[in-house]
């Protein structure tokens, strides 16, 4: 999957990162299939997806923990490939941080310097200003058992940061935090990336967290990029069925187009070009309204029942029984609405055409 | 788990009877006894320094032989030990546990009988000289592969080493996987992480280690009975002469304490000087 | 490539070290089937000639009925006892816990000579005569801190809320302790049993100047290497072996012992 041709946004300068042809097999086991990225500076790029999808490896062979198979590394023009991690002008935060224990925050973020033999006074600097950036100044003369998970987490950035490394690599750091705290960790990250202006590059199985950080997502499966673009574009354009179920939540009909007209399993058809085969429609349950819609050619609607109806804050979720046995998911912030609706009451689904995605099923 | 006070003593309560009764007692006493004498082959209580001058000025000799080359043993030992440990943590990879497993084993199989292999090994018809003659590298079996210090150091060395093992490995298994890989992200070379993050947090399997050989190795009389030959005799040989034989319970006390004593002084050195190389500038 | 050079130095040395540590008992054990006199090579045929020598003397049965029953013994009071104070210590805080397990292992770090001989003193001061008896109290006052140590790090990874539902479930202290607590700790405390086992099979020093008058296999040893040239000491030692290594890999399959 070849990323240069895809997004040869206006104005775009030579990547900071890139990967050709890279791959990484162990035994007979292709961890990463050999695939093409470019990271841009000043990216926060997320490589996204399940257990297992290699995103991790790739990550490791960024930094150069790992060697690949095949393909090339290359930063800032440079090819890298060969190089140790100590060699790269790359830095990782590791899962489960890896502070050591026996020095205190301060000296833990200054030891990086200290082998790169920075003078004193200098490293005394860096430090400062990194301690700052990450809101630590309280906490610099303790010892990692004495901070928590988020302080933890700041301080195996911060050890990372001062070092000013090109790229910033980040094996799922939000991981082992709990919901509250990855959320402000998140806000974190965000302020930090766009103080500093640094190209950051992470790993996480969570796709509202890629979300919320990321400007670009690789999304991977079985060693493979299977998409990769901004958060929108892929929430809004999802290229497959695993992409579609695995970033958001929704609803997968499925169809068959004859003769350029698509219909669908739950009763609805429509017009699309295309070859004869088996596909499926996938809808945002946002985008789907409850009720008739206002009669026209570029709105579908589906009859159903309700099934259920769960109050959850800001939106209602609603499952739907569709006429064929499948369910449908909508979300609805039309909180008023629910009062009105019963259990297995007939209600009718409708949306627009161009909130939905086609795909070869 | 019992969390109220009573109870938890009153778990302690045996093993902690079983420490005092067998161990501290007959210990304190013991040590109590240095100061007596013996008329007549009777022991007579009293406060008297005369075991303890004998002990430096008649052992002052081998009193220092045990120290120099027990603190050899204890040496070269722990570095052995910290070296297999190292290698079984950090560079083994999937052959770590079974290096583990090899060390185990070989803690046991008795102790008077690796002396005993030992002995047969290192004799003038032992394998060693047999290998060297069948290579043909020698004409005549070497006579002085047994009955020296020599001998005493490699004996216990072995004894020792999976003893030493063990607590090391226990501490270099608390370090985690991500504290080596920062390091190395950061730019430290092996030995410097060896140096900066490896050792400041295994002191205290190192100290274990070392302080278990080098007692063990001052105290030991049967090795260099049996493989250390007439000149070498250790502090330990004068315990048990002076005990058994001579019936000269509080001389050979004395001796005892007086290598306890040097011992514990040593590693008590050993320690600061430990802390103080790896301290965290 | 330094890596590659490296690589193979770590390989030899290590490959190195683990014969050091095994060539002495392998030796032993050749020899013990080995057909010569002397323990020597070239190994002239093999046989059991030595085992049926050694099972021959009278010496040895009462030898092997004493280690036997003795080491049975040592296990039978290290582990209750060194199992309490495991559970007390583990209630403690980690601060705390820490001193008091280093001061139970004192024993271990004295030489064996000077324990034994005080325990002999002790004894004959207080007039007690020696025998299979006086040896025990000796043995389990050092191979108590390995009971406790083995059992403490387990309980260091017990999971306590497992104690909690049983208590939630109406289950009294005991029972809590008798039903949840011992069947997840079994393994390791048959584990921590097989060592103390063989730790007394094993142990000679202290038996020796306690026992009086009486045999153990590793007095027995001492015995017959005291009447030099007898190669029925090699069959010993390798019967020895065989019943401590055997019971160490054991305890290893049942606790799953990883460091």
């Amino acid at each position: 999957m070849n990323a240069a041709a895809e997004d040869l946004r206006p104005g775009r300068r030579a990547p900071l990162v890139r990967l050709r042809g890279i791959s990484k097999t162990y035994g007979n086991v292709a961890a990463v299939k050999p695939l093409d990225l470019e990271i841009d500076s000043g990216d926060f790029y997320a490589l996204l997806g399940p257990s297992g999808c290699g995103k991790t490896t790739l990550l490791r062979m960024i930094g150069g923990f790992t060697e690949p198979t095949t393909g090339t590394v290359e930063i800032d023009g440079i090819d890298v490939t060969r190089l140790g991690p100590e060699r790269r002008p790359t830095n990782m935060v590791f899962q489960g941080y890896g502070l050591f224990p026996h020095m205190t925050v301060r000296q833990n973020i200054a030891y990086g310097l200290k082998v790169h033999k920075v003078a004193p006074s200098e490293i005394r600097a860096r430090v400062d200003e990194i301690i700052a950036l990450v809101r630590l100044e309280p906490l610099a003369d303790r010892r990692p058992d004495a901070l928590s998970g988020g302080q933890a987490q700041r301080v195996a950035l911060a050890r990372a940061l001062v070092m000013r490394p090109r790229v910033l690599l980040l094996d799922e750091p939000l991981a082992a935090l709990d919901l509250q705290l990855r959320k402000a960790m998140q806000e974190e990250l965000r302020r930090i990336h766009r103080s500093i202006g640094g190209t950051f590059v992470f790993v996480t199985h969570d796709q509202g967290e890629a979300m919320a950080l990321a400007n670009r997502i690789a999304v991977m499966d079985a060693g493979a990029c299977v998409q990769e673009g901004g958060p929108e574009d892929i929430y809004r354009s999802p290229k497959s069925r695993f992409i579609s179920t695995f970033i958001g939540d929704a609803n997968v009909l499925a169809g068959r187009r004859r003769n350029n007209r698509i219909e669908l399993e739950a009763g609805a058809a429509f017009d699309d070009e295309g070859p004869d085969e088996a596909v499926i429609v996938v809808i945002r349950p946002e985008a789907i309204a409850l009720g008739a819609a206002a009669s026209g050619s570029d709105t579908l609607q589906l009859a159903g029942r309700l099934a259920e109806s769960v109050f959850l804050g800001p939106y209602v979720r609603y499952r739907i029984l569709l006429d064929n046995g499948a369910e449908a998911i909508v979300h609805s912030s039309d909180l008023q609405g629910r009062r009105t609706l019963a259990v297995d009451e007939p209600v009718t689904l409708s949306w627009a055409r161009d909130r939905h995605s086609v795909l070869p099923g | 788990m019992p969390q109220r006070p009573f109870v938890l003593v009153l778990f302690a309560l045996p093993a902690t009877l079983i420490f005092l009764l067998f161990f501290v007692g007959p210990f304190a006493y013991f040590a109590v006894m240095s100061f007596w004498s013996v008329s007549a082959y009777r022991l007579t209580p009293g406060f008297d320094l005369e075991n303890y001058i004998d002990v430096f000025t008649e052992y002052a000799y081998p009193l220092g032989f045990t120290f120099a080359i027990a603190l050899a043993i204890a040496t070269v030992t722990t570095t052995l030990a910290f070296a297999f440990a190292y290698l079984a943590r950090f560079r083994a990879g999937r052959w770590g546990p079974i290096l583990l497993f090899v060390t185990l084993i070989t803690m046991f199989g008795g102790y008077l009988v690796k002396i005993y292999a030992w002995r047969t090994i290192l004799g003038s018809t032992g394998i060693l000289n047999a290998g060297l003659l069948g290579l043909g590298l020698i004409d005549e079996p070497l006579p002085w592969l047994l009955y020296n210090p020599g001998a005493v150091v490699v004996t216990l060395v072995h004894f020792l080493l999976p003893f030493a093992v063990l607590p090391i490995y226990g501490s270099l298994r608390g370090i985690g996987d991500a504290q080596l890989a920062a390091a190395r992200d950061l730019g430290a070379g092996p030995s410097r992480s060896l140096v900066d993050i490896v050792l400041p947090q295994c002191e205290l399997g190192i100290v274990v280690a070392f302080m278990l050989t080098f007692f063990i190795a001052a105290g030991d009389y049967i090795t260099p009975r049996l493989v250390g030959g007439p000149s070498t005799a250790m502090i330990g040989n004068f315990v048990e002469s002076q005990f058994i034989t001579a019936l000269n319970a509080p001389q050979s006390s004395a001796l005892a304490v007086a290598i306890l004593a040097v011992c514990a002084g040593t590693i008590f050195v050993l320690r600061t000087g430990m802390r103080k190389a790896l301290a965290v500038r | 490539m330094t890596g590659r050079v490296s690589r193979i130095a770590w390989i030899l040395f290590g490959t190195g070290t683990v014969l050091f540590m095994l060539l002495p008992m392998v030796l032993l054990v050749l020899f013990s089937f080995g057909g010569n006199e002397l323990a020597s090579f070239p190994l002239r045929g093999l046989t059991f000639d030595w085992y049926t020598a050694l099972f021959a003397k009278s010496d040895f049965r009462v030898a092997l009925e004493n280690s036997t029953y003795l080491s049975v013994a040592v296990g039978a009071t290290s582990v209750p006892v060194g199992m309490l104070a495991a559970f007390a210590f583990a209630g403690l805080k980690r601060r705390r816990a820490g001193p008091a397990i280093a001061a139970m292992a004192a024993p271990l770090m004295m030489p064996p000579l000077v324990l034994a001989l005080a325990l002999f003193s002790a004894y004959s001061a207080l007039d007690i005569s020696l025998g299979l008896s006086t040896v025990l109290p000796g043995q389990v006052v050092f191979i108590q801190p390995f009971v406790i140590l083995v059992i403490y790090a387990r309980m260091a990874d017990f999971d306590r809320t497992l104690l909690d539902s049983a208590r939630d479930l109406g289950a009294s202290p005991f029972r809590a302790f008798v039903t949840v607590t011992l069947p997840i700790i079994s393994p390791t405390v048959i584990g921590a049993a097989l060592i103390a086992m063989a730790l007394s099979l094993d142990e000679f020093i202290i038996t020796y100047y306690t026992i009086g008058g009486g045999l153990t296999l590793p007095t027995l040893v001492w015995g017959l290497l005291r009447r030099s040239l007898d190669p029925s000491v090699n069959a010993l030692a390798t019967l020895i072996l065989i019943g401590t290594v055997g019971a160490t890999i054991l305890a290893i399959r049942a606790t799953r012992y990883r460091g």
